[in-house]
């Protein structure tokens, strides 16, 4: 597979199918590797880190679900191509951050990505779309069958699988559910909700990562502790944990119909109009309103086709894919002209919003 | 008095204390006793219950037969007869 066939393409998860669609648009699950012998990516030298990738790129080849997958050396791509597969969720922010001795794997369907040299030698991720947090972990459990012939991990009975920062010690696995949760929003709740999440030790991240904004009320939610738990528990207390959450939100939408109707139907056929007739549109308002379109297919004032949409409004709206549009450096005024553009294009394949209720 | 260090990566306890990561597998050791606070602050447990790698034979046979070419380069002949002996093993169980 070539870079631009990856790009010319939509991910698996994009297409919005997969358990509780409505509330969850993806379950990711990370493990983090080490090889045995060699230093951690970041106190190793460039030429180090080639050895490494050396050690791990024909192990990485003998996986069969990665054979016509993408090869890409971190040192070839430009800073927007990056970008690009950062908005797609294939490789951190960190990662994009470098380039000599790093590169990534990518499968056909974009639901595998492997991260070589990253903050670990290997970070191994599963996307699926909808809840689907076991299905992606055995995904790489099977992936890792392969690599267990090849490769031998730093691991240590009582610590477990050795990484470079304590925080991902033991299993070495982060998983993450990407929830969109604009009835808590709309009705207030949202603190509330995440207090409770934060209590009973669960991270909650911003659609951009660590630190960032609770933008287009999309929350990502992941396990805190990698040690001490089996892989099947941090799986099966997320998995509930977001049920629980999803069950909230479900009930606050029930609620805004049932009390406040007008408000609702007015909050989505405006963000509708917005997307449809605007000609110069900010990131962050464009999120907002795809937020409100995104909910508006859930409630049934769009088409349930329409889920895929939404989903690659979100991607292209972003500044790397943005950029890919049109080929020159833009200055903001530009980026929001043609962010404009690409919404009003794409949104005019949707009918207007029709209240069910 | 001389600072703390990995004798396999050369990684420093300055170091640890200043990015919060380790410099190779082996830091686990060298610095086990100032790692223990930060471990148990940051996890529930501190005992690992999950998944352990499988060791295939083939990975086990490609390290020992790299220790052998190593002793005999070092003409550690005693060693090296202690290497062929486990290898032999090896290869018998699977």
């Amino acid at each position: 597979m070539k870079f631009s066939t990856l790009i010319n393409n939509p991910a698996d998860w994009m297409m919005g199918e997969g358990e509780e669609n409505d509330v969850v648009i993806t379950s990711r699950v990370r493990l983090a590797r080490n090889i045995e012998s060699d230093p951690f990516p970041g106190w190793q030298t460039a030429t180090q880190r080639e050895l490494t990738l050396g050690k791990l790129k024909p192990a990485l080849e003998t996986i069969p679900e990665m054979k016509e997958g993408l090869w890409q050396d971190l040192a070839d791509l430009s800073k927007v191509q990056k970008q690009v597969l950062v908005e797609r969720h294939l490789i951190s922010r960190e990662h994009a951050a470098k380039s000599k001795g790093c590169a990534v794997l990518i499968n056909e369907t974009q639901s595998l990505s492997f991260m070589v040299n990253e903050e670990d030698h290997m970070r191994l991720q599963a996307m699926q779309p909808g809840l689907h947090l076991k299905e992606a972990y055995e995904q790489l459990l099977s992936a890792e069958q392969f690599l267990d012939q090849e490769l031998e991990w730093a691991y240590d009975d009582q610590l477990g699988f050795l990484t470079a920062c304590p925080s991902n010690l033991g299993t070495g696995m982060r998983a993450s559910v990407m929830m969109h949760l604009p009835g808590l929003a709309l009705c207030n709740q949202t603190k509330q909700v995440m207090q409770g999440l934060t209590d009973i030790g669960v991270a909650i991240r911003g659609f951009y990562g660590e630190g960032t904004e609770f933008l287009a009320n999309l929350f990502q939610i992941s396990n805190q502790a990698t040690l001490g738990l089996s892989e099947e528990q941090i799986i099966n207390s997320l998995t509930q944990t977001v049920a629980e959450v999803a069950t909230q939100e479900r009930y606050a939408r029930q609620r805004l119909i049932k009390e406040r109707p007008d408000f609702l139907t007015d909050q989505i056929s405006r963000s509708y109009g917005l997307l449809k007739h605007a000609y110069l549109m900010e990131s962050k308002e464009t999120l907002h309103h795809l937020s409100l379109i995104r909910l508006g297919r859930d409630l049934g004032f769009f088409p349930k086709s329409s889920a895929q949409l939404c989903n690659t409004m979100l991607l292209d709206m972003q500044p790397g894919h943005l950029q890919l549009h049109k080929k020159h450096q833009m200055d903001i005024e530009q980026r929001d002209i043609t962010r404009a553009s690409i919404m009003r294009k794409m949104i005019s394949s949707v009918p207007a919003p029709e209240r069910p209720f | 008095m001389e600072e703390k260090q990995c004798p396999k990566c050369q990684f420093t306890l300055a170091k640890l204390q200043d990015i919060r990561r380790l410099g190779c597998a082996y830091c686990f050791k060298v610095f086990a006793d100032e790692l223990a606070p930060a471990i148990a602050s940051i996890q529930k447990q501190e005992q690992h219950i999950g998944r352990k790698p499988q060791i295939s034979i083939k990975v086990q046979t490609d390290k020992l037969n790299s220790q052998l070419q190593k002793a005999i380069a070092q003409e550690a002949y005693e060693e090296a007869a202690k290497i062929k002996q486990k290898l032999s093993v090896l290869i018998e169980s699977s």
